[in-house]
Formats: C-alpha cells, sequence, structure tokens
C-alpha cells in the first residue's frame, strides 16, 4: 500500500516560486497498476520523483508499507529504491558501451545481491524480456525496442515491489510500444509488484487499474474501477 | 556496492573509452617512465660506487691529514687565509697552479705509529719518475707509487703480497707496458729486470756540500754545469706482478706502477731530500687493526681527531659519492614529478569531461539506489585505474628501454655490472605512488559527479 499525503512541492522561492504540486493525496493499493495522467509540465514526474524518494516534498508526506519516504535520510531513501524500488524511462538510460549482461547486473551490485545469484537472476530477466540470446551484446548495437526491453530487465532482475515507468513508450512506435507495455503489465503480474505509468497517453493509461490525472500540479480526478478495489485484478 | 563490484564496474567505464583513457594515461606513464628509469640507474650508480669504493680502500684504513681542506667532503676551499705555519707547502698541480696546504711532517708520522691500534702508516707522497726502460728498449713515461694493500691491483700474471706491502725491489708493471717493454706476454715479464729513472730537482744542499767541502775555481766550473743540472738516477726492480684496470677504478690514463713502500722511501729521499718540501706530506693513510669493525675505526678517528688530525674514513667517501648520485637523482626525479604534475591536471580533465557525458548514467545510478560515497569512488577509482595504467606502461616501456640501453652502457664505461637495475618492490612502490597520484586528481571530478542532482540529470525534456 502506497499513501501519498498532502504532498507539496514548491522550486525556489519568493517571487520566482513556481508550484509543482500542490496538495496531492491519494491511495495505491498493493499489486495494482496506476497510470498518472497529464501533459508536460504538469507535475507528474516531480510526483514520480518525490514519491521515490528521489526529490524531498516541501510538504506532506509518502508511505511506502508503513516506512515513510520522504522522512528517510539520503543514506536510507538510497538502499530502500535499491531494494524495492525500480525505473523505466522513455529515452531507456542504458548503458551503450556496455552489454546487456552488463547492464542487468548493475541494479544487483547496487543492491549488494549475492555474487553467486546474479548471473541466474541476471539470466531470468533477460529471458523475460526475449534478450537472452543478446546477453553479450552490446546495448549500443540494439534496436529501439530491444533497448526498452533491455531496461524493462533491468527494472524487474531485483524483483521490486515498486515499478516506476516514466513515458515507457514515448520513444517507441505504436506497434513495439504496445509490446513493450503488453510485456511490462504481463511481468508485473507475474511479479505481483505495484506498477506506476506516468504518461500523457491516454490509450495507455486506459490499461491501468487506476488513473490519477494530474493538471497544473493538483490532482483532477482520481478513477478507480469498481471491480479492482484492492486485489489489483482486471 | 561492493569494492571489487565499484572497481569493476571503473575499469569498465574505462574501457567503453579505450582512446581516451590511454592517452590521460600516457601523459602519466611519462613520468612514470622517468621516475622508473631514474630509480633504477640510481640503484645501478650506487651499486657502482659501493663497488668502487670496495676495490679501491680498505675499510680497516683511515685518510689523517693536518689540512681540513683534504678531509672534507664537498665542501671546497673555505676562502679564509689561515696562519702560516712552517708545515705549510705547496702541493702543485698538473695544470701549473698550486695551492698551500698544511701538511702531515715527519713528527706527525712519528706519532701516528705510536698509535697501539694502527699497524701501518703510509705517507702519501709522489715520487717525480723520469722514465721506464729496460735493457735495449726505448724509454716511456709513467708514475710511480708506493704498493697500497687497500688498493689491490688486479694481476693478469704473478702474485699479489700476502702481507701489507711488496717484496723490496720488487714492481707490479700495468700490462700496458708489455710490450713497449719488449715482453711476449704478461706471463714473460714476471721475474725479468726493468729500470726506473728518477730525477732530483736542484737543490741548494748539494751546492752547500760542495762549498763546505771548500772549492777552488776549478770546482767552480764543475758546479755550474753537474750540480745544478738535475740529478738522474737508475733504479733496477723485478717485476713480479702484471696489473690491468679493474672496472671499478679511480685512476685515469695509464695505471702507476706500484713499489714497496720501503724502496718508494728511498726514491722518495733521494729525489727530495733537500726540497722544501721534503718529508712533508699531503695525506697519511693509517691502517687500523681489526678496523673492518667500525666501532674500532670510530675510536680510533676520534682519538686522531682528538691529536688535531683531520680524518677521512671509507665511508665518509661513500657518503660523498652518494651525496653526488642523490643530488642528479634527486634533479631527475624532480624532472619526473613535473611531469606527473601535467598529467594530474590532465586526468582531472579528463574525468571532469566523464562526469558531465555520463550525467544520464549517473543519475540512472542514483535513481537505482547507488550512495554518493559509491558513485564518488566509482569515478575515484577510475582515476586510479587510469594512474596504475598509465603507471604500468611506463615502468614497462622504462624496463625495456633500460634492459637495451644496458649492453650499451657496460661497453661504453668498460663495466660489467649492469647500471641500470630495477627493483621490484621499488617499482610496485612507484606503481602504487602512481595510482594515488590518479586518485588524488580524481577527487575533484568525483564530487562533482556525487554532488550531481538525480531528477536534474534524468529529465527527459
Amino acid at each position: 500500500m502506497i499513501e501519498v499525503k498532502q504532498l507539496s512541492k514548491v522550486y525556489g522561492k519568493k517571487d520566482t516560486a513556481f508550484t509543482a504540486l500542490q496538495d496531492v493525496s491519494f491511495s495505491v493499493p498493493d499489486g495494482s497498476t496506476v497510470a498518472i495522467v497529464g501533459k508536460s509540465g504538469s507535475g507528474k514526474s516531480t510526483l514520480m520523483h518525490v514519491m521515490s524518494g528521489l526529490d524531498h516534498p516541501t510538504s506532506g508526506s509518502v508511505t511506502f508499507d508503513g516506512k515513510v519516504i520522504t522522512d528517510m535520510k539520503p543514506k536510507e531513501a538510497d538502499a530502500f529504491r535499491a531494494s524495492e524500488m525500480s525505473f523505466i524511462f522513455q529515452a531507456f538510460f542504458i548503458e551503450a558501451n556496455r552489454t546487456c549482461m552488463d547492464n542487468v547486473m548493475l541494479p544487483m551490485e547496487i543492491a549488494k545481491t549475492t555474487r553467486s545469484r546474479r548471473q541466474q537472476k541476471a539470466e531470468k530477466a533477460l529471458e523475460a524480456v526475449e534478450l537472452l540470446e543478446k546477453r553479450d551484446t552490446k546495448a549500443r548495437n540494439l534496436s529501439g525496442g530491444q533497448k526498452q526491453r533491455l531496461a524493462v530487465a533491468r527494472a524487474i532482475v531485483n524483483e521490486p515491489k515498486l515499478l516506476f515507468a516514466d513515458e515507457p513508450t514515448g520513444n517507441l512506435d505504436s506497434v513495439t510500444g504496445d509490446r513493450i507495455v503488453s510485456m511490462l503489465f504481463e511481468l508485473n503480474k507475474k511479479l505481483s509488484s505495484t506498477l506506476i505509468v506516468v504518461t500523457h497517453d491516454e490509450e495507455l493509461a486506459k490499461k491501468c487499474d487506476m488513473r490519477i490525472h494530474i493538471k497544473d500540479g493538483k490532482i483532477r480526478s482520481i478513477e478507480e474501477p469498481k471491480s479492482t478495489k484492492k486485489g489489483g485484478k482486471k | 556496492m561492493s569494492t571489487s563490484d565499484l572497481i569493476k564496474r571503473a575499469g569498465r567505464g574505462l574501457k567503453s573509452a579505450k582512446l581516451r583513457t590511454l592517452l590521460t594515461a600516457l601523459a602519466i606513464s611519462v613520468g612514470g617512465f622517468t621516475l622508473a628509469l631514474t630509480l633504477a640507474a640510481s640503484n645501478g650508480v650506487r651499486n657502482y660506487t659501493d663497488e668502487l669504493v670496495e676495490n679501491n680502500f680498505d675499510p680497516a684504513e683511515l685518510t689523517a691529514a693536518r689540512d681540513p681542506e683534504i678531509t672534507s667532503t664537498g665542501g671546497g676551499p673555505s676562502g679564509a687565509p689561515q696562519e702560516y705555519d712552517p708545515a705549510i707547502g705547496d702541493v702543485q698541480f698538473g695544470d701549473g697552479g698550486s695551492v698551500q696546504i698544511k701538511q702531515v711532517t715527519q713528527a706527525d708520522i712519528e706519532i701516528l705509529e705510536q698509535y697501539e691500534q694502527i699497524e701501518q702508516v703510509r705517507p702519501f707522497f709522489t715520487i717525480p719518475m723520469q722514465y721506464v726502460t729496460r735493457e735495449g728498449q726505448k724509454e716511456y713515461t709513467g708514475s710511480l707509487q708506493p704498493y697500497s694493500p687497500g688498493q689491490k691491483p688486479e694481476l693478469v700474471a704473478g702474485e699479489l703480497p700476502v702481507d701489507n706491502d711488496l717484496e723490496a725491489g720488487s714492481i707490479i708493471l700495468p700490462e700496458a707496458y708489455l710490450e713497449l717493454l719488449g715482453f711476449i706476454n704478461a706471463d714473460e715479464a714476471i721475474g725479468k729486470e726493468i729500470d726506473i729513472s728518477i730525477s732530483k730537482e736542484f737543490s741548494f744542499d748539494a751546492i752547500e756540500d760542495l762549498l763546505s767541502g771548500g772549492i777552488d775555481s776549478e770546482d767552480f766550473t764543475d758546479l755550474s754545469v753537474d750540480t745544478v743540472a738535475p740529478q738522474e738516477k737508475r733504479f733496477t726492480f723485478k717485476v713480479s706482478g702484471v696489473s690491468v684496470r679493474p672496472a671499478t677504478s679511480f685512476v685515469f690514463g695509464v695505471l702507476p706502477l706500484e713499489i714497496s713502500s720501503e724502496d718508494a722511501r728511498e726514491l722518495y729521499v733521494f729525489a727530495n731530500e733537500g726540497s722544501s718540501n721534503f718529508e712533508k706530506y699531503i695525506y697519511a693513510t693509517v691502517k687500523v687493526e681489526n678496523g673492518e669493525d667500525d666501532a674500532v675505526l670510530q675510536s680510533v678517528s676520534e682519538q686522531l681527531e682528538a691529536d688535531g688530525f683531520y680524518v677521512l674514513t671509507t665511508d665518509d667517501i661513500q657518503e660523498t659519492l652518494n651525496q653526488f648520485v642523490d643530488i642528479l637523482t634527486g634533479m631527475v626525479f624532480a624532472l619526473g614529478a613535473v611531469t606527473l604534475i601535467a598529467s594530474v591536471f590532465g586526468i582531472v580533465n579528463t574525468q571532469y569531461i566523464s562526469v558531465l557525458e555520463r550525467t544520464r548514467e549517473i543519475g540512472l545510478m542514483k535513481a537505482l539506489g547507488m550512495s554518493k560515497k559509491n558513485i564518488s569512488l566509482l569515478f575515484i577509482y577510475e582515476a586510479a585505474w587510469i594512474g596504475f595504467i598509465g603507471g604500468l606502461l611506463g615502468i614497462i616501456g622504462a624496463f625495456i628501454i633500460g634492459t637495451i640501453l644496458n649492453p650499451f652502457i657496460n661497453d661504453a664505461l668498460n663495466i660489467e655490472d649492469n647500471l641500470i637495475v630495477f627493483d621490484f618492490l621499488q617499482l610496485l612502490g612507484l606503481l602504487f605512488a602512481l595510482m594515488l597520484i590518479g586518485v588524488l586528481a580524481g577527487l575533484l571530478p568525483a564530487r562533482k559527479a556525487a554532488k550531481l542532482d538525480p531528477v536534474e540529470a534524468l529529465r527527459t525534456e
């Protein structure tokens, strides 16, 4: 369960102050898929950053499984992110000069996964995104779709409880994008993790259990389908 | 993230920018090369000087002088005039100049001989030799000196004396004279007789002798021709050994002929009696009983100093030589250090650019939960890798060049032992130091990386 309570984020001071988030509150049941929908500049990325502890709110709190992320010290937040969360970005952010294997290894090195288990877990993750045969290929030689699949593999390798996807299909054509999305939803179900998709794409948002529409830093509406109140099932 | 993971990842980070890494490493390798070669050369020269001192000086011997200039090591003339003393005499240089030195007198020699711990006293004197010859052969120049057990000559034929001196009447002949004096080989020369001609300078004593005997006008004519002209006398010696120049010798040019101190003394008296410098020596060499023991040598040297002598030990000589080596090493080392400073800026620059280029990567690593400390360490390890690669390249380069150069140097200097000597531990230390320099250079860029705002770094728009 993720609880966001009265979250506000103001950049700058006094005259130049810019309110990115204003009094945002909602809660997300475990295992559900959530879309944070809004246009660019609406504050949806800021919300993701604050929820993941990468950024600090001006006021309010984010609680994840009873732990208040917004109160954590940087070190704790780092360790928490390493073990519980993961990210997928629009621009992939994979390391182009490294092999696929090396890219997938990174989160496990950071999370200090025991060495003996790394290889097996990395192979499993690559297999899940159908990239196992590319394990020793340098990431720069992959196609756009393959790159994002690699990013997905990297995101799920540690089996995080919470997965953030920031415009995961933004840089992909619709066919490839659809494939990534279905893969993402499938894996999420398999891992029974919570998926938070940040997007301006209504089509993509419709696939999620829950939609939080955001505009100018404020929540405009929350759509919560009755059939998926808490179970996270479609 | 564990240290080994960080180090590996840092290494792979460099691999993805191979050319840049190599070029930056090359800058540090120049410094590494210079330092490695300097250290190796300094090792070799030190070995060489040690050997030089060992072969040319007896550690049980001391040099005792009355003038501090003689035993001062590296100080140079003090510049201040000193009070005149009858013991002060002129010491002539080969180039025609001379310097006034307070010399060791016969009385001083007697003082030295009274010491119980002193086995032998050998005043240093020069014998103005005219030429060396052999029956039926031409006359050749040379120099003559008393045999010194501390500087045993290297023989190709004959035998060295067991005790501290040659037998009276025997001579050690340098190899260079063999052919000139008509010997077929060194062995043939052993036991043969050769002649040394000594000249006696014009002296007033000779005139006095004549005058005291009473003179008439006829004698006077004789006097003007014979007495005033330098006298000449031939001494005959039996060759007991043929010497060659050892690899480590202080003597340049033709080696001296060596005779026993007893004979040397006789020749010296003949040549110098009556002159103002007679029985005044620049210094005396003193052989101390059990002088190999530093404590014994030290106590004798202290007693001599109490008696007003200035003393120079083998250790002092070695120290002086090493001082020269140290100064030279220090100078080259400083040059190497300067190139290292230049390469430090190279690493700082490269790493800064690397941090800027990898803003996204750093942001991602932070998002994935990598701590500031580990981000910083990642870049520090990268810099250490650069130091390591550069150091290794430089050291390997120095090793190759040194190994190639050694035979040429040995050939040119006519020595047997290598003058460039690599010490594994020393090189390891150097490598470590270069890595440390890399780390220092990487500190600032690493700090920048650690401070990077992940939110800013990950912004797509």
